[in-house]
């Protein structure tokens, strides 16, 4: 349900004048905790930031349960990078001291799939944040219109069942607003 | 930036010290209550806990676990817990105790109040059956062994032999032989009635042929006429001396068969002694030669020191832990999601976990022990000296001391030696120790020396030492067994058990084993001979009260019948003599008369002759 919810919240925000860099970094953040597994520290701390930072929290909330499945699926892949990264011999030293460090242990890094995740995500971090941006302001200047001209949307929101959810939701919100 | 995150964020952390600082112990103290009762399936007490993050200390006033199956009994309980661990380490993820003590272990302890947990529904019956206790199988496996002893094959009398009856071939046979000579007698009564009027006519044949006077017979006729009268009445007693042999013969044979019969019946005599004897048979010789091993193993298992209770006591714990792991792991066939591998690198600073010391004391009524554990961690290679322990403790006014080092720095090469010294122990109702040997009181004073050697590649080794001495014994010296072991106990001053355990094999001895085997082997074969001879001197009797009637009809009838079977043939004989007599007379007389007329005609012819010339 709480999902549901973020997903209006980000629609919402999506066809708004919220700051399209906001929606991006939230929808980038997401993206980063949606592959990196929830076990490793430094996870927490990227929640931290999201929720800091002034990022779109809903979008954040919604890439992460789409990527969360992607990076359920990608797992073999951040395995191997994960792998060929900690076994390289150059870095053996590095990751030794890392190993001794007080509190890295806890971001698991010496985890394959972790290191993996993580490093695709940091590579993809800023490249996906400008995309994401791109997108949102390439929906919002031609995109949302035109979509909301076509048979098929039209349609589509006539549907008794999406009016309900609508509906539903609205007075949940106004409900919960009266509150 | 958004700000106001911040304030949850502080909330929390502020929160999280208050708890700390407030409510932490207590949780962890129910939690701890929480998961000792769910492992335990009784009621546990935790007091006492503090906790302090920062020095890295743990601190537990008591633990106290009640028995499941004897809820007002306590499983276990402890003093003063006391770990400490650098947080330096925990935030490196290793666990390294510095120091750890629990003072005061103690088991068994009464409770006040019930420890069963209250249950909202009745759990199935394999929750409530109580872990079986090693102890109990232990037990089983002592069983006694199977010794007739000398004193029951001397009970052996005529109840037994009638409740054996069944088996025995010669009551049967005797029963069989005493029918039979009334079936004889019968039989025979009427023939030699039979055989008596045949008898009667041949004597008035032979009265008969008697009145023939031979001297008289002087011609040819008369001659014809005695020969006629002498014919027919020897067929008369031809006739009867026949019937006589006939019944003769028969009466031969039938004693003959009734001579059989009564072989039969001691041959059957024997043969079920035999049956009787392989029943009270004692095997002689293989019981002692376990002798020691029975003993140590008694006393080992039953009253080396009351420490194989504590031994048990941990293993019932460990058992019953490892049952509620079963419980739990049993569900569940998951499918995993794949969570990748850990890459492995060196620790430089600490091991995954490191018990540098650990102190234990146990302290009881009868007992009191302490005991430490050195350099107990994992990545043994990296350390410069092996893990050891020791535990000393005093019970009575006896000691022990364990101690024991585990070297397992050389990856494949472990090696670990453990030595155990119990010393003065006072050896206390051991009396049952021997699963066959009566025993109503074994005391004395005995020292254990146990050695165990696990050298890297080979099989481990225990040479075990047991020297037992100031032996006081008491018990039912009647019984053979236990009165051979009773006497050679008293004339040893001290009993000395050795042996090797190597791959789980072990051989023992003792000083008292050659002398005991060859008592028990003397006494035992002497006694069974004279509790034999007894036997044999019941089932003779027995036995022989069967025979006696059998023989005695037997006999009866034929004595009773031979004399007059002999009576019959005889006076047979002698009327067929009477008969043959007076044959030959007739026949000599005939001869006489012939010769005399020949006579007659030679003279005659001889005048003749004289006037011809």
């Amino acid at each position: 349900m709480p999902l549901i919810k973020y997903f209006f919240k980000f629609l919402k925000a999506l066809n708004s004048n919220a700051g399209a860099g906001q929606v991006a970094l939230g929808m980038t953040f997401g993206m980063i905790l949606g592959i990196i597994p929830v076990s490793a520290l430094h996870w927490w701390l990227i929640l931290v930031l999201m929720y800091v930072l002034n990022s779109n929290l809903a979008a954040g909330a919604v890439f992460m349960a789409v990527f969360k499945l992607a990076g359920m699926a990608l797992a073999p892949v951040f395995d191997s990078v994960g792998y060929a990264v900690l076994t390289t011999p150059g870095l053996e030293f590095f990751f030794t001291e890392l190993y001794n460090m007080p509190i890295v242990p806890f971001s698991r890094y010496y985890n394959t799939v972790v290191m993996g995740a993580t490093l695709i995500s940091l590579i993809l971090f800023v490249p996906a944040f400008f995309v994401f941006r791109l997108m949102v302001k390439g929906y919002r200047a031609g995109v949302r219109d035109k979509l909301a001209e076509t048979r098929i949307f039209k349609t589509f929101m006539k549907l008794p069942l999406v009016g309900k959810i609508v509906k539903l939701y609205n007075k949940a919100n106004s409900v919960g607003d009266a509150l | 930036m958004r700000w106001k995150f911040f304030i949850p964020i502080a909330v929390i952390f502020g929160g999280l010290a208050a708890f700390y600082a407030f409510g932490m112990d207590a949780v962890a103290a129910k939690g701890m209550e929480k998961v000792l009762a769910t492992i335990f399936n009784a009621r546990a007490e935790v007091t006492g806990v503090d906790i302090s993050l920062i020095k890295g200390r743990v601190k537990i006033g008591r633990i106290i676990v009640a028995d499941a199956d004897n809820p007002m009994f306590n499983l276990f309980e402890s003093g003063r817990m006391v770990m400490d661990t650098p947080v330096k380490a925990l935030l490196m993820q290793r666990l390294v105790i510095e120091e750890a003590s629990i003072k005061d272990v103690s088991w068994g302890a009464p409770r006040k109040t019930s420890g069963a947990l209250k249950k909202d529904k009745p759990e199935g019956e394999a929750a409530k059956k109580p872990v079986k206790k090693v102890s109990a199988e232990k037990e089983g496996a002592a069983e006694s062994k199977p010794l007739l002893a000398a004193a029951d094959v001397k009970l052996v009398g005529a109840d037994y032999f009638e409740n054996q009856k069944v088996m025995f071939k010669s009551p049967k046979l005797a029963e069989e032989a005493t029918a039979k000579a009334d079936e004889l007698k019968n039989k025979w009564e009427p023939k030699l009635d039979e055989v008596s009027v045949q008898l009667k006519q041949a004597e008035a044949a032979a009265g008969e042929i008697k009145k023939i006077d031979t001297s008289r017979l002087e011609t040819a006729g008369e001659i014809a006429s005695a020969l006629k009268i002498l014919r027919d009445n020897s067929k008369v007693i031809k006739t009867a001396v026949d019937s006589a042999n006939n019944v003769k013969k028969e009466f031969d044979a039938d004693t003959k068969a009734v001579q059989k019969l009564k072989n039969d019946i001691s041959a059957a005599r024997e043969a079920d002694w035999r049956l009787v004897s392989a029943q009270l048979n004692v095997p002689v010789g293989t019981q002692f030669q376990s002798f020691t091993q029975d003993m140590l193993s008694g006393i080992l298992h039953k009253k080396a020191g009351s420490f194989a209770q504590y031994i048990e006591k941990g293993v019932e714990v460990m058992a019953k832990m490892k049952e509620q792991e079963k419980k739990k792991a049993t569900p569940k066939p998951k499918k995993e999601k794949f969570k990748g591998r850990d890459v492995v690198f060196k620790s430089m600073l600490f091991p995954k976990f490191h018990l540098k010391h650990a102190e234990i004391s146990v302290k009881k009524e009868e007992l009191s022990l302490e005991g430490e554990l050195v350099n107990f961690r994992t990545s043994p290679e990296k350390s410069e000296k092996p893990a050891t322990f020791r535990l000393e403790g005093r019970q009575n006014r006896g000691g022990i001391k364990i101690s024991g080092v585990i070297d397992n720095r050389t990856p494949g090469g472990e090696k670990s030696k453990v030595f155990f010294r119990g010393i003065d122990f006072p050896l206390e109702g051991a009396s049952g120790s021997i699963p066959y040997v009566k025993l109503n009181d074994f005391n004395g004073i005995y020292n254990v020396d146990l050695d165990y050697f696990a050298p890297a590649g080979a099989k481990a080794e225990v040479n075990l030492n047991i020297r037992i001495r100031d032996m006081k014994v008491s018990g039912d010296e009647k019984d053979l067994v236990t009165g051979l072991v009773i006497d050679a106990i008293r004339a040893t001053p001290e009993l000395v058990i050795e042996g090797t355990i190597t791959g789980g094999a072990g051989k023992f001895s003792s000083n008292l084993d050659n002398v005991l085997s060859k008592k028990v082997k003397e006494r035992i074969s002497a006694e069974i001979a004279a509790s034999q001879k007894k036997a044999r001197e019941s089932f003779d009797a027995y036995i022989g009260g069967y025979e006696k009637t059998a023989f005695a009809s037997l006999d009866a009838f034929k004595d009773s019948y031979e004399s007059k079977i002999k009576g019959v043939s005889g006076k047979a004989q002698s009327y067929d003599k009477v008969a043959d007599s007076y044959e030959k007379q007739i026949e000599d007389r005939k001869k006489e008369i012939r010769d005399k007329e020949a006579d007659k005609v030679k003279d005659k012819a001889k005048g003749l002759f004289k006037k011809l010339r």
